[in-house]
């Protein structure tokens, strides 16, 4: 093993324990990968010569993709790209390959930081990059002396002073000051969006509702009374009751410390929604006050909507790209109904983060929850909830960092005082799917609106309305509602609201509705969508382009500046020293021309003065080219002399 | 052949680094420091800019490089190492020697390369430390005369190969040039031999008195040595007598070849294989032309040195060719020595062309 072979299988490891950690799902593809590369990196130079470590790279990621890849999961994919492009970058190892492992960071750096969720310990990245260039600066600068000037070597603290400690130090530099930027930035973003929100009249009508769950963030919850729909019917009864308004379901429970947070899974790019289900037989307007998202409300039970093009993600949410930008006003489905569930789907609705295994659920889980209907377990479960936990919007117990991941959900569950088992509806919310997923059921949360403001032939949600509860799938393998929240929060919710201009469910002031301008470009979902898209690609690998094109152009006119007559008979001269290495002749970087000739005169017994003559007057007096060395006869000869050596 | 290298100059001074600047990767690295720090600007695609601690890294290894690059060069020194001599169109052995007080990292050594005639990368080196370190290499010097050697250039990018830094070791240093030398054909060689032989009879008439000591050289007989001198002295010494046929030759050379000065080269060059050839053959010669007006005499090494240095000169020629004295002349024309006496023996260029195995290069 060369240095250069063990240092780039070393960072070839490093990279694949990178994606391991961060790309859980592609390890499999990613192990392959890479005992690939230690086996194509370990061959002998005869079969590198061959290509045989590309053809087994062709393999081995044919091989993953068939077999390894779970079709669709873009983190498997991402991992197993990412190794496949070290492979070709540092299998078989060449040198000054090193630096464009700076490239491969790049990229990842951008791609993750796409989420606003995403960890900061991903930075573990910029070391890499770091190294990767200061190591292989060294490298170069190393390996080719030792290769051209055959000069004493230097010992490996040349390798710790001029490339480990500067790295270490340019990568303290880093990650402090980084963290600190990125940290300041991300803070920035998160207040600029709060001051949009405060100022900005059109985006505070849906305060409260959000496209993300975020729960132990905050001690107190934000009680809107602006207007945020209007529900209104001609036809048919009243609804007795709450009246739900369906904004989006949530999947994805990610833990970031001690907090939780639920989103909707759009791992793929959003999709044409399907025609509805359901044809309705009794329709609702909806009023949507102007917003920030594009989210379409909609009573619950229903996925009829008189809207065209809308988008639909994995979990069935309803988009329309500018229905968030003025007043609207569509048709949707009123019957109370329930949604099919997709039987493919389901797996994810069960997923829950071994992390939270930690947590003292046998104090609160009951068995006959696994053997009884979901519907069933539902029941019990809200049941159990209510006689855990209180009701309350203030003064809410923040989790503490020590609490461990979920901590908030250790506060709420299994607090040994009674007062800080307190939580308002994304708590119940979040708390009944977690038992419901444990025991084995299929469950996820919902947020929208949930209103008692029921007029004649009207409902009005506000922002102090928006509400989380939870989906179940019944025995018939529908999306069935139930809210474990218990049920003062409508009244609890009011209490010390003072409603004042917004008092009135009927505004005459309020601006007629505005019609959809037709799907041109998508707005606000388009931020996902285009981050999700492969052209921010375009600009590190324009930067590639741009470097090869001036390392060619720089190399054409390297090559424009030699006289082919003079590389020819650098051809020919190095013909001539290999044969002499080869015969045990030895040769230095200061050895001539001249003496080479004469030792292989001596060994092969073959007169080269007229050859040697013909060449020095052809690079030194502008000769004619010479005829090529006898490279033939200096091998026969060099036979010859060994046979009558040994017969002697 | 390899000439066993002499240090010519003596440890130099250290000097200080030229200006830093980017390398290609240098420049590309600082367009993605840049574009990754501007992510901060981007919170719509970008919410948490974690390339731009990426980016701030970079900008960061680019100053470090700034500061660092030059520094870590500035313990280094070195001395041109030359050959004791050079002959034009010879393959030669030029070196240097390098330390590094505090040691260096990865380097390149560039020099001037007489047969480009430009800076070129010589050498690289692993790194430098306190012993010295002799790279070598072979070049040629396609001219004779006096050779300016710029001084060494040093070159390293570490760390991170993102900026350059240069530092030139010593002041540079000169290195004279002897002609080329070519090989005399039989057919002169007689001629040389038959003529010489008539000059001792019929007009040198010698002595068999002791003329002086010189120093032994490869190739005289050992009778010729005069042993109680040369104890005297502890190095080997050989007589030379004034007798018949020894060991006295004027070697005229007509350097007034008007505008063409390949033609002067060719001459010089046949000139210095005649002094090559007599002193092998034991003759002390003495050189003239317009270059010498006074004559030269000496080692074979002064002599060439000498003609090394010879320029175009106008003038008359038989004002040069020494009274009484054995003398060859070398002319572009045949002059009329018919007066003259002893009567030297005249060779043109045309003939010597005939005569002599000129260098292609010469030729």
């Amino acid at each position: 093993m060369t240095p250069l072979s063990t240092t780039h299988l070393g960072f070839f490891a490093l990279l694949a324990l990178y994606l391991c950690a961060f790309h859980g799902a592609g390890q499999a593809s990613v192990i392959a990968l890479f005992i690939t590369g230690v086996t194509a990196e370990l061959l002998p130079r005869i079969l590198r010569r061959i290509f045989i470590p590309e053809l087994m790279l062709i393999f081995g990621i044919a091989f993953c993709w068939l077999w390894l890849i779970p079709p669709g999961n873009s983190d498997a994919i991402h991992a197993a790209a990412g190794m496949a492009i070290s492979y070709w970058l540092l299998v078989p190892s060449r040198l000054g390959m090193l630096r464009w492992v700076l490239s491969l960071v790049i990229v990842e750096l951008l791609l993750q930081s796409r989420t606003a969720n995403v960890a900061m310990s991903s930075l573990v990245c910029v070391p890499i990059g770091l190294a990767a260039l200061g190591i292989d600066s060294w490298l170069c600068g190393a390996i080719s002396a030792r290769a051209s000037a055959r000069l004493k070597s230097q010992a490996g603290s040349s390798l710790v002073r001029w490339a480990l400690v500067p790295t270490a130090v340019v990568v303290m530099a880093a990650i402090s000051a980084g963290t600190w930027v990125v940290k300041e930035a991300a803070r920035h973003h998160e207040v600029t969006l709060q001051n949009e929100t405060r100022t900005n009249r059109r985006i505070n009508k849906v305060a409260g509702l959000d496209q993300v769950i975020n729960i132990g963030q905050h001690d107190s919850v934000d009680r809107d009374p602006e207007v945020a729909a209007r529900l209104s019917w001609e036809s048919g009864a009243d609804p007795s009751g709450t009246v739900y308004l369906r904004a989006m379901a949530l999947s994805e429970l990610v833990l970031d410390g001690a907090t939780l947070s639920w989103k909707a899974d759009r791992t793929g790019t959003l999709q044409e929604a399907p025609p509805a289900t359901h044809q309705p037989t009794r329709w609702a307007r909806v009023l949507r006050m102007p917003s920030r998202d594009d989210v379409v409300l909609r009573p619950d039970g229903g996925d009829a909507v008189d809207l065209d093009g809308l988008v639909v993600d994995y979990d069935g949410n309803h988009y329309r790209p500018q229905l968030g930008d003025a007043l609207r006003s569509y048709r949707a489905d009123f019957d109370d109904g329930q949604l099919e569930a997709d039987p493919a789907k389901l797996l994810r609705y069960r997923d829950i983060d071994p992390r939270l295994d930690a947590l003292p659920w046998n104090e609160i889980e009951d068995g006959r929850w696994r053997s009884v209907s979901p519907e069933r377990a539902a029941v019990l479960v809200r049941e159990r909830l209510g006689e855990r936990c209180a009701y309350a919007l203030k003064d809410l117990p923040l989790p503490k960092p020590t609490d461990g991941p979920g901590g908030v959900l250790r506060g709420f569950l299994f607090s040994r005082i009674e007062s800080d088992r307190r939580g308002h509806c994304q708590y119940f919310a979040t708390a009944a799917v977690l038992l419901l997923r444990r025991a084995g059921h299929t469950a996820r949360c919902v947020v929208g609106f949930a209103s008692d403001e029921v007029g004649d032939r009207g409902v009005v949600f506000r922002g102090l309305h928006a509400h989380a509860w939870i989906e179940v799938v019944n025995a018939q393998g529908r999306w069935q509602r139930f809210d474990p929240t218990p049920a003062t929060y409508i009244r609890d919710n009011l209490i010390g609201v003072e409603l004042g201009p917004y008092a009135e469910n009927a505004n005459s002031n309020e601006p007629e509705p505005q019609k959809l301008p037709p799907v041109v470009k998508p707005t606000e979902v388009s931020v996902e969508m285009i981050a999700r898209q492969w052209w921010p690609l375009l600009v590190p690998l324009g930067l590639v382009l741009v470097f090869v094109v001036i390392l060619v152009a720089r190399r054409r006119g390297a090559q424009r500046h030699i006289d082919p007559r003079l590389a020819e008979l650098q051809r020919r001269n190095d013909d001539l020293v290999r044969l002499a290495m080869s015969l045990g002749v030895a040769v230095t970087p200061a050895t001539t021309l001249s003496e080479v000739a004469s030792a292989l005169q001596k060994r092969t017994g073959v007169a080269l003065e007229r050859h040697l003559d013909a060449h020095l007057a052809a690079r030194y007096g502008n000769g004619p080219l010479p005829e090529p060395w006898p490279i033939d006869a200096l091998r026969q000869g060099a036979r010859g002399k060994v046979a009558q050596s040994v017969r002697s | 052949m390899i000439v066993a290298p002499t240090v010519k100059v003596e440890s130099s001074v250290s000097a200080t680094p030229s200006r830093a600047r980017f390398t290609l990767l240098g420049w590309l690295v600082l367009a993605e420091a840049v574009l990754l720090a501007a992510t901060l600007f981007l919170p719509s695609v970008q919410p948490r800019p974690l390339g731009a601690a990426l980016g701030f890294g970079l900008l960061t290894a680019l100053l470090f490089g700034f500061w660092r690059t030059p520094r870590s060069l500035l313990g280094v020194r070195g001395t041109w190492v030359l050959p004791s001599v050079a002959h034009a169109g010879d393959e030669v052995t030029l070196g240097a020697s390098l330390l590094a007080s505090g040691g260096a990292p990865p380097l390149v050594l560039e020099a001037w390369d007489p047969l480009l005639r430009r800076h070129e990368v010589m050498a690289r080196l692993t790194g430098l430390d306190d012993l010295p370190t002799r790279p070598s290499w072979t070049t040629r010097f396609p001219r004779r005369g006096l050779n300016r050697l710029p001084p060494l250039t040093a070159r390293t990018v570490q760390p991170f190969g993102l900026v350059s830094a240069g530092l030139q070791i010593g002041p540079g240093t000169e290195l004279l040039v002897l002609p080329a030398l070519g090989r005399i054909r039989k057919e002169l060689r007689t001629r040389l031999n038959r003529w010489l032989e008539s000059q001792a009879i019929t007009l040198d008439p010698g002595d068999d008195e002791l003329a002086r000591l010189r120093d032994y050289r490869p190739g005289d007989h050992p009778l010729r040595i005069h042993w109680k001198a040369s104890a005297r002295h502890r190095t080997l010494l050989v007589a030379e007598r004034h007798a018949p046929g020894c060991r006295r030759l004027a070697l005229v050379v007509d350097t007034s070849t008007g505008p063409d000065a390949r033609k002067l080269e060719r001459l010089i060059c046949v000139a210095a294989t005649l002094v090559d050839h007599f002193c092998a053959e034991g003759w002390a010669v003495s050189l003239h032309g317009h270059f010498a007006p006074q004559g030269v005499e000496g080692s074979r090494l002064r002599l060439l040195e000498t003609l090394a240095l010879a320029g175009a000169a106008n003038g008359e020629l038989l004002d040069v060719i020494p009274a009484n004295r054995t003398a060859v002349v070398l002319a572009l024309n045949a002059p009329d020595v018919g007066a003259l006496l002893p009567k030297p023996l005249v060779l043109v260029l045309a003939e010597c062309e005939q005569l002599v195995w000129l260098p292609r290069r010469v030729r």
